[in-house]
């Protein structure tokens, strides 16, 4: 069954394309191989063509300026006279090529390439990004071909890879083009299909609500990108604010710079978010985006075939009587026909495959992203522990019940000025006695957040308390009593262990 | 005093619980309010006595009256702000309403610390309108204008323009007047800013949610990959809803930022008030210095009462202001003491843990394409 459909295809394309019979016979094959493999293993495929675009280089010249493309080509299959070639295009020869594909492989779907122009806002051709990422889609467009058990194997594709003059064989290759363009008319000639068959129709449907999905994601994650970078200008000048009011204070200002500092690491974070979310997310969107419609254009060129041979079996039948034999160019009709078919579907397949795993990476790489980016803002806020501690302390405090405990008066235990709000997780108290010169400054309770408490912890929440001191002096010689106030800081927290909750209430 | 005893047993206070209640106004018009519960517990005291419990509704503007009062009353310290009445630097999600749950529920928070604050005072905790604010549920309102600290406001205020004529400002005072100052605007600057950030970190999430929906669709059409992106678009909903908590909890953080505004607003208003006594005395001094000058060019016989005079208003002028700075470094390390823990930018600990989980498990899916 394969076998007679290759020879069939030979058989069209030769007319057609005029594609020497050399070449086109060992792609049947090799097709037919592959074709066999693909229901065992998806990556069985042994690999003999390597191709890699690299190095852009830009030219200028007097009428005109444009960027060509290193082309790498490394391969063991006989068609190529050397193992290697190397050769520069530049994107009209890989326009050039794509067109040329379309015409001698109508039945296949061929790959599609970035777009030419970008129209969304004014883009520089020639800035390094846009250069970066049209050569990844340029290397792409090669590499699916490379894969392709039919199109690596065409002669236009050969010549692209290897020639050293690309100009001259296209020049010769213009003649051809205006046969080619009058058999593609023929070809798509007004014939009307009556019904698609089920199995293509569910194609269709699956293109155009596949299309319709991904333009959303895609404009969801512009979306995104958008919002995010809208974010980082906001957290850049987040950052500040706190370096700002560190210059204010004393004692705080190292834990406010870290802040800054931490919020400053944040959005560089978020800065490789969201360069790596354009760099590779997008790109692989559109490519499917596009490939959606060459898939649109290939079946529409399957429905034509099979409006003709609708159409001309329909001639027969009204002739019938008076021959009986059905005419040897309806049944070549057929035959192309079917060859299409079979054709279209074991690219479907293939790209069904492709799609599912390139989908699967690529989400995948979104999600890594994500998590990266989480996983880069605590591991630096860890580096500031005052600003960490303060994030955990938060935490806990959140969630216990803060104590209340006060306790008040003047020879008993004073809690210090300003619990922080809702915190409150720890009292230091001071044991005073008025009327005396010398005050004993003591931490007489804490209380302790519920398990997991760790000495690390407390050596921490010590740290951050400031120790007051305060006199009293004489209460009752003045009617308004003078206070002074200083502060030291608790030196030796290491020492200081944990005391019984018990001991302060 | 009487209650000076009862300040020496230990004592626990908290706002509990807050309620909505409908009521007539002054000018007997139906209006809606919050109340919020004031728990006061005195615990057993060393030698055996009994516990005390009492509790009592107060409303948002009986804690203003409060602290209008404890203002004029105590010039010289700076008394605890009070929670914003109204929300402020809110981003475009937040509820600007009063009614708001979630707001209630801060400001419950932000009063409980209001108390606490004067509680911990070493002078303002032995106020006795204070002190029957916290017992005294009837009344009250009554003692308080009683006190009559509304002429005194008002006379204290019209004299605000001396702010320009102090011939020799304290340089304490003035630095002080610098730093609150400019807190007042790096704070402000920050919530402003922080507002921002809120608003596009919403977005961010939010956008996130529509993954959610176009993946499930998507899902409709996909075979293998069906299963995996269905979920994987659960977890996008997971991922935008997340946001909402990670901000109400963000908003915790702004609060503080938002007492300390608040308190640096405080500060201000002592400085104020010391250069308008530092204006009296100048006032004073020089009233003095021509009336000397006067005495000595009539006669020389009853100068000595007027120096004496002198040397009273000028003892007093200078005590306030010490008495003053040591509030304000009270109010200093208040304020670093809470900035300590303030170092949060919290959102990211329970956030990041969150983005993480929910892109973890959305790979999941994914791999499983």
């Amino acid at each position: 069954m394969f076998v007679s459909l290759g020879r069939k295809r030979f058989d069209l394309i030769l007319p057609n394309g005029g594609t020497p019979a050399g070449t086109s016979s060992p792609a049947s094959s090799s097709s037919l191989l592959n074709r066999l493999q693909l229901d065992d293993d998806i990556d069985g495929e042994t690999r003999d063509l390597f191709v890699i675009v690299d190095d852009p280089k830009k030219h200028v010249c007097t009428m005109e300026t444009y960027i060509t493309y290193r082309i790498t080509t490394k391969s063991t299959r006989v068609e190529f006279d050397l193992p290697e070639y190397s050769v520069r295009r530049r994107y009209q020869d890989f326009d050039w090529l794509r067109s040329k594909l379309e015409e001698s492989q109508p039945t296949h779907l061929i790959p599609p390439l970035p777009e030419k122009f970008v129209v969304k806002g004014v883009v520089d051709r020639f800035s390094e990004e846009f250069v970066e990422t049209r050569r990844k889609a340029l290397d792409k467009f090669l590499k699916r071909i490379t894969d392709h058990p039919v199109l690596s194997f065409n002669e236009h594709f050969n010549v692209f890879l290897t020639a050293k003059d690309l100009n001259a064989y296209k020049k010769q290759g213009i003649a051809l083009l205006t046969r080619m363009g009058e058999s593609v008319k023929h070809v798509t000639g007004g014939y009307k299909l009556r019904t698609r068959p089920l199995e293509f129709a569910a194609i269709g449907d699956y293109l155009d609500t596949f299309a319709l999905k991904l333009g959303t994601i895609d404009r969801i994650a512009q979306r995104i990108i958008k919002e995010e970078i809208e974010y980082l200008v906001e957290l850049r000048e987040y950052g500040p604010v706190y370096s700002t009011w560190s210059a204010l204070e004393g004692e705080l200002a190292e834990p406010l710079e870290g802040v800054s500092a931490c919020i400053g690491n944040c959005s560089t974070a978020l800065e490789e978010l969201t360069d790596d979310m354009t760099e590779d997310f997008l790109p692989v969107l559109r490519e499917y985006i596009l490939y959606s419609d060459s898939m649109k254009s290939v079946l529409k060129k399957r429905d034509q075939v099979q409006a003709e041979y609708e159409a001309k079996l329909e001639a027969v039948a009204l002739r019938k009587e008076d021959r009986p034999k059905v005419p040897a160019d309806v049944e070549k009709c057929q035959d192309r026909m079917e060859c299409f078919n079979a054709d279209l579907k074991a690219d479907m397949e293939r790209w069904q495959n492709n799609k599912r795993q390139d989908f699967r990476q690529l989400l995948m790489g979104m999600a890594d992203k994500n998590i990266q980016y989480y996983e880069k803002i605590p591991h630096q806020n860890t580096v500031h522990f005052a600003s960490w501690r303060g994030s955990r302390l938060f935490h806990y405090c959140r969630r216990n019940k803060r104590p209340s405990k006060f306790l008040l008066g003047t020879e008993t235990l004073l809690p210090t000025q300003g619990l922080a709000p809702h915190t409150g997780t720890f009292l230091q108290c001071q044991r005073y006695s008025a009327g005396k010169t010398t005050t004993e400054t003591s931490l007489l309770c804490v209380f302790f957040p519920p398990p997991p408490f760790t000495p690390q912890w407390f050596s921490i929440s010590i740290y951050s308390m400031v120790e007051s001191v305060r006199l009293e002096s004489s209460l009752s010689k003045s009617s308004i009593p003078l206070c002074y106030e200083g502060t030291c800081s608790v030196k030796h927290y290491e020492n200081l262990k944990p005391r019984d909750e018990t001991t302060c209430s | 005093m009487t209650h000076n005893n009862f300040w020496l047993k230990k004592i626990e206070i908290s706002v509990s619980e807050a309620e909505k209640r409908t009521g007539r106004n002054a000018m007997n018009m139906q209006e809606t309010y919050t109340a919020y519960l004031i728990e006061t517990r005195s615990v057993e005291h060393t030698d055996g006595q009994s516990v005390l419990t009492d509790s009592l509704w107060r409303r948002y503007s009986e804690f203003e009256l409060l602290r209008n009062y404890l203002l004029v009353y105590y010039p010289h310290i700076v008394v605890p702000p009070l929670p914003e009445k109204r929300a402020e630097f809110v981003w475009h999600k937040l509820s600007a309403d009063n009614m708001d749950p979630d707001f209630v529920e801060r400001r419950r928070i932000g009063l409980e610390n209001f108390l606490l604050r004067i509680a911990s005072h070493p002078i303002l905790c032995r106020d006795k309108i204070f002190y029957l604010f916290l017992t005294q549920e009837g009344n009250w309102k009554e003692t308080v204008n009683e006190t009559g600290f509304q002429l005194k406001a008002d006379s204290r205020l019209k004299a605000l323009n001396a702010t320009f004529r102090v011939k020799n400002p304290d340089k304490r005072f003035t630095d002080l007047k610098h730093y609150s100052d400019e807190l007042q605007s790096v704070i402000s600057h920050l919530l402003r800013v922080r507002a921002r950030v809120a608003d596009r970190l919403y977005g961010v999430y939010k956008v996130h949610g529509n993954y959610g929906r176009v993946f499930s669709e998507w899902s409709a059409i996909e075979k293998e990959m069906g299963d995996g992106l269905q979920s994987a678009g659960h977890h996008m909903d997971v991922y935008a809803s997340s946001i909402d908590d990670i901000l109400e909890d963000e908003e915790h953080y702004a609060d503080q930022l938002k007492e300390y505004l608040f308190y640096a607003e405080a500060l201000r208003a002592v400085c104020r008030k010391h250069e308008l006594m530092q204006y009296d005395l100048e006032m004073a001094a020089q009233d003095l210095a021509s009336k000397k000058q006067q005495c000595e060019e009539l006669a020389t016989g009853t100068v000595r009462t007027f120096s004496l005079k002198g040397m009273t208003t000028k003892l007093f002028g200078q005590e306030t202001p010490e008495q003053r700075e040591a509030r304000i470094k009270v109010l200093e390390e208040q304020i670093n003491e809470g900035e300590q823990q303030l170092k949060s930018k919290n959102l990211e600990g329970s956030m990041c843990k969150k983005g993480i989980q929910v892109w973890t498990n959305a790979k999941e899916c994914f791999s499983k394409m």
